[in-house]
Formats: C-alpha cells, structure tokens, sequence
C-alpha cells in the first residue's frame, strides 16, 4: 500500500484519517488504540471493537508496506530547490485545490533581491502517468509581480504539479529560470534525469571538440571515470566517458533512479537515449 | 498549445511530406548555382561583389511594393555525431538566422528593377521570403525562393530537403500506426515511400524508405543527391541518427520547401 510523497500538502487531513482517509496507514493506527486497551474496549460496542482490531492489523500492515517501499522515496529533496527556494503548498482554494505558496530563506536572499518588485513567471508541468505513443503531459503557467520584500508569497495559482519552475520573463519570449523545483517523486525523478543528462551531454560535447580531448582529461574535468570500451557501465551516480581520440566518443551515467542515460558518436551517426535534451528541448516544459 | 504539441508537429510533418512528392526519385542532376531555377537569380556585382537579386517579371511582380527579406548563410559545420557545432542565433524580426548567417530587408519598388543588397557574395545559400498577412491579422515571413550559391551550398540544401523527408516520414511511421490504426505498408504508401524489411536494408537510391514494427521501433531513410544515406531510428527510448543537427537548429531548415 506504501503511501505516496505526492500527498504531503493534504497532511492536514490525516488528523481525521479513521473517518476521511481510512486508506492511510498512519491515520488507522489512532483508530486502533481502543484495541490495544482492553478495558476501555470492553465499553464498545461489538461491531466497534471488531472494527479497531481490524484497522490496528490494517495499520501495522501498511506501516510494513511503507517500510519496504523506501525505493520509492524521491531522489531529491521536494519542495525546494536545494539553494533556498521554497515552493509548497499553502491553503485550500474553493475549487478545493492548494495554493502554492512560494519562499525564499535567508540563503537565497540574493537571489530574492534578482526579483523583488518584479514580474515572476511560474510554470508547472503535471507528468503523463500513463505515457503511451503520445506522452500527453499538461502545463500550466502565471506571471504576477513579486513584493519589494521578502516573504511568503501566494502564487495565484493552485493544483497539483509534479514539478515547477520560477523565472524572470524578458518581453514574451524569453524567461530567464532561477529554479527548478519539484514536488513530488515523479517530478524529482524527472528534475535528477535532467540533471544527469545535462551533465552527460555537457561531457559529450566536450569530448566532440575539434581537438578531440582525451577521455581521462575530461573524466577529470566532470569528477568522472574514463571506460576502457563503451559497452562498460559506469558506477552509479558516477559520469563515464570513452574515447578513441577520433571518431567515436561515448559518455554516460546511472542516474539516482538507476537509468542509464548516454550519449554515443560515432563519425556522423549519433546514439542516444536523451535525444531531446540533446536537441535542445527541454521534456520537462519549464523552458518559459 | 503546449499540451498539442506532441499531436501538431507529427501531423504537421505529415502534410509536409504527404504533400512533397516523393514518389519521383531525386534527381542526378547537379542543380544550377545562384538560381532557384524558376526566375529566381542572385548574382555578385560590383566592386567590392555585392548580392544583386535578379528576378524575372512573374517573380518580381508578387515582390513588388512589398517587404523582401534575404537571409543568406554559409553551410555550418557538423561535429562528431553529425550535431551542430554551435547553437541557433536569437531571431531578427522574426527571420531565423543559422549560424554565420545575415538577414536584410529590401522594399522592392513597384517598376521592375534589379535589387540590390548590401551582402557580400561570400554565403553559401540564401533564402528570400516576403512578409504574408494572414486572414487573421498574423504575418508570417512566407518563403519566395531558396536559391545555392556554391556547390556546397547546393549539397546542403539538398541534405536537408531530403533530412525533412526522413525526420517527417519516421514521425509518420511511430506514430499513425498505433494512433491510427494504419499499417506500416498503407504509411509507406501514402508516402510514396518503399516499405523495409528490416532497418539494416538500403531503400533505392532517391527513394524514401521506411521501417515500422507498428510499436516501438521505426526507422526511415533516404540517400541524398551525394550518395549518403540519411536516416532516423528509433528504438523505444534509443534514437540513432544522423540527422541531428537539424532537429538542434531549427533555423537551419528556414525556407525549405518541399519538392
């Protein structure tokens, strides 16, 4: 059962889990208590006790299942953008959805001075979960003006993203993106492929060079390792690069979900599995 | 439009290539340089060699009185893996330029007369577009004629009409049959195209070729007037190219058009 970090902005609801969310695992577990006591159970009605005892099993179960499910915890930290930027969600609007409520700390307190008094353009994008030929993601933007001062602000927008990003728009076209932040695994999951694909991309490219760098060289520029031959997998989390000094470089990386994301060029012919980093788009949608 | 960009650049790249005709094989022929080859002529004047735009009667009169534009740009380089060596320049009043390329505007007057540009004749290609104002008020840069001024010109202008062809024609494949419900035999043709039995075969020279198991795995090719093979695959999540360069640099297709 495991319950998903994506839920966290409703964690005011668990309070009243044994009557609203009787799913969760953590809610059933007070419901339980009763059980565990006895004597005061014996006050109970019969249908209630039978029904503690059954959600005090429920609970235990799920507190198992969650344990066992710790794969699925987010690969980065959720909220934020791990440089001060805060980005959760705030109260309930009437349409029953969360306003997101955007903070900057003191460690971004420079960053902040970049915004304060401007226009700030918030774009968010909801992953397909179920992609199939067509990956049918939503996005969705505002741009409103940030206050002179620092706090908390009520971004005039709800709904439930996977991951966001925060940007000082120039003209209509062109946003400059301060931070990326994601909001639940999925968007971290995607935010970390992003991130280890831009870096495997970035150690192709220099590997492509005109004056074609040594594969050791530009390990040691990435904090990498030079593979022996292409078909070697590099460690997790580690940046491995190849080349034969001519015409065929490959570079790749395991990123924190256990992908393996590379880049291969052979003479004209290019491989890869992150071809739209590599052209230039970004499948997340925050490139305002 | 973000949401239907997935649907609207497929079916965009269908018409475009349902509406090329590729059922004739592309021809031998060297094709003539600094002519587009249908009253279309840019020749270097002058001292120091100016771009002088020539234009026949019929072309000049849906020219005339109007805003011309002429991009002009040598062939840029590739890198290992076939990429663009540098990224695509910010657009001039809505002309896309590619790398190394210049943009002026003309206003051709109503008399037919030679237009002369202030470029020098160093380019390899160029492109002439005139603004066009749609029924809705939008102007878009509508493409009068793309015009190669040296033979490398001439070959990069074919690579990529033909790079157009394979990119649209594999989209097709990966995507009408399970949208569709179409074969891959019906996909290939509607496009004039000859179906592969597996990625490792060669369509004919001039042909489009294409491949589709109908899921995951599709593959489209081409051999351009220089022999090369171009092709697309993709395999799942994998892509194999090399043709990568014109999905990189959008600006580099500005002003092709489809023969």
């Amino acid at each position: 059962m495991g319950f998903h970090v994506m839920e966290r902005p409703y964690a005011r609801d668990r309070g009243v889990a044994c009557v609203k969310l009787p799913y969760f695992a953590f809610g059933a577990l007070p419901c339980c208590l009763p059980a565990l006591r006895p004597r005061r159970a014996e006050t109970l009605p019969r249908v209630e006790r039978r029904r503690s005892w059954l959600l005090c099993v429920w609970g235990a179960a799920s507190l198992l299942a969650a344990g066992t499910a710790t794969a699925a915890q987010p690969v980065l930290p959720l909220g934020t953008d791990g440089h001060g930027v805060h980005l959760q969600y705030g109260m309930r609007t009437r349409h029953g959805l969360h306003q997101l409520v955007l903070t900057f700390d003191d460690s971004a307190s420079e960053l902040f001075q970049r915004i304060a008094g401007r226009r700030l353009a918030l774009n968010c994008t909801n992953f397909d979960r179920d992609p199939g030929v067509l990956k049918l993601d939503t996005h969705g933007s505002t741009v409103q003006r940030a206050p002179r001062r620092r706090k908390p602000m009520v971004l005039g927008y709800a709904g439930r993203f996977d991951v966001c990003g925060i940007g000082i728009p120039h003209g209509r076209f062109r946003t400059t993106l301060l931070a990326r932040i994601p909001l639940t695994a999925l968007g971290a999951k995607r935010l970390d492929e992003r991130d280890t694909a831009m870096v495997v991309i970035a150690a192709a490219r220099t590997l492509a060079r005109p004056e074609r760098p040594s594969a050791a060289a530009v390990a040691a520029t990435f904090h990498g390792v030079a593979l022996a031959a292409p078909t070697d997998t590099p460690p997790t989390g580690v940046l491995g690069v190849y080349s034969d000094g001519a015409e065929h470089a490959y570079a790749a990386q395991i990123d924190r979900s256990g992908k393996l994301l590379f880049v291969e060029l052979e003479h004209d012919v290019t491989r890869s599995n992150i071809t739209d980093y590599l052209a230039g788009n970004d499948p997340l949608g925050l490139d305002l | 439009m973000r949401r239907l960009r997935p649907l609207v650049i497929p079916l965009a790249l269908a018409l475009i290539v349902g509406a090329a005709d590729l059922g004739q094989a592309a021809p031998t022929a060297t094709p003539a340089l600094g002519t587009d080859g249908h009253g279309v002529r840019l020749v270097a004047r002058g001292d120091p060699a100016r771009l002088v735009v020539l234009l026949s009667p019929k072309r000049y009169r849906a020219v005339a009185g109007r805003r011309l534009t002429i991009m002009c740009a040598p062939v840029p380089p590739a890198t290992l893996g076939g990429g663009a060596a540098t990224g695509p320049r910010r657009n001039s009043r809505r002309v896309p330029r590619p790398p190394g390329g210049t943009a002026v505007r003309l206003h051709p007057p109503r008399r037919h007369t030679p237009l002369v540009t202030p470029l020098a004749s160093g380019p390899d290609w160029c492109t002439l577009s005139h603004r066009v104002v749609l029924r809705n008020h939008i102007a878009i840069e509508g493409t009068v004629a793309t015009v190669p001024l040296t033979t490398t010109g001439a070959a990069f202008l074919d690579e990529r009409q033909v790079a157009v062809r394979v990119i649209g024609a594999e989209r097709v494949v990966a995507l009408a049959p399970p949208l569709l419900g179409f074969s891959v035999r019906r996909v290939a043709r509607t496009l004039h195209a000859v179906v592969l039995s597996s990625p490792a075969e060669t369509p004919p020279p001039g042909r489009l070729g294409v491949y589709g198991d109908g899921r995951r795995h599709s593959y489209a090719a081409q051999s351009d007037r220089a022999g090369a093979l171009l092709f697309w695959e993709t395999d799942g999540g994998e892509t194999r190219t090399n043709l990568l360069r014109y999905k990189q640099d959008l600006s580099l297709l500005w002003g092709a058009r489809f023969r």
